[in-house]
């Protein structure tokens, strides 16, 4: 199966991850990982690193992150250049968070989990227009 | 410089909205990474690429190679990033044209002192500042361009 980690800035992954699973019942093999204030990068990267390790049977793992250039970003972007098997992806949302909850264990490809997670997270970005 | 919209003093470098903000006040098409522990870092290099808006390319370059780049003139919009007023101090003295320093962010650690809010300076940073405020160089600290600067005069 296919691995979900969501990174965060503070609780906001460990938020998301619940409230995603009041639609999508529990997400196994998914891992949220707050950046507490005052950590390192360092130290991030170590429980990032053991997160990944842990999810990824072989099929990879999918990392959703709250801010692009931010520290989860960075360090997940650091964890691509070391090799590891995983797909980043920015600009984390409810509907991206969802979509991969719902594909996780039914044997599709990260490449395509990650894809379909883009376009759920833009698609779900919109206004409601009055008249 | 032509083409030279912003240089930048931030030991962050490039992070969060910051750099977004920036380039929407002042559009460039590239940034040069002054430094050189990073110029020989691919790995901080790739980090750097990443966390860059769309469409901007980055480049980091040792002060020295800085230094030639730069006098050959800069053919698209572009901005210079360091991580400390130290690491611009040859291109100051080697006359490249730097009008203006924006002080970002300058972490507290040991040895420096608060100037303002979340810029720091130890003594050599501090000689390096009045160096370029005696040239003339206008140095200021702002975070993000919606913020009031922070003229930096006696330091």
């Amino acid at each position: 199966m296919v691995g979900l980690i969501i990174a965060s800035h503070g609780e906001f992954c460990e938020g998301l991850k619940k409230t995603a699973e009041m639609f999508t019942g529990p997400i196994a093999q998914c891992r949220a990982l707050p950046l507490q204030p005052g950590m390192t990068g360092e130290a991030y990267d170590v429980i990032l690193e053991e997160a990944i390790d842990a999810l990824d049977e072989g099929q990879g793992v999918v990392v959703m992150t709250d801010l692009k250039g931010g520290t989860p970003f960075n360090r997940c972007a650091g964890m691509v250049f070391r090799g590891k098997r995983i797909r980043v992806l920015t600009g984390m949302n409810l509907p991206m968070v969802m979509s991969v909850g719902l594909m996780l264990d039914r044997n599709i490809p990260m490449e395509e989990i990650a894809k379909e997670a883009l376009e759920a997270a833009a698609s779900g970005i919109s206004a409601i227009n009055k008249d | 410089m032509e083409n030279l919209l912003l240089v930048r003093i931030d030991d962050r470098l490039i992070h969060g909205q910051v750099m977004t903000a920036w380039m929407k006040t002042l559009p460039a098409q590239e940034i040069i990474v002054v430094d050189d522990r990073v110029a020989k870092d691919e790995f901080m290099l790739f980090v750097l690429q990443n966390a860059a808006p769309k469409g901007v390319k980055v480049v980091a370059l040792s002060e020295e190679d800085a230094v030639k780049r730069l006098q050959e003139g800069l053919k698209v919009p572009s901005y210079i990033l360091a991580k400390s007023p130290v690491s611009l101090k040859r291109l100051v003295e080697a006359g490249i044209d730097i009008k203006a320093v924006n002080i970002g962010g300058m972490g507290m650690r040991q040895g420096r002192t608060v100037i303002y809010k979340n810029v720091s300076a130890d003594e050599e940073e501090r000689a390096c500042i009045r160096e370029f405020l005696e040239k003339g160089i206008d140095v200021a600290i702002q975070i993000i361009p919606s913020e009031k600067r922070f003229e930096l005069k006696n330091i």
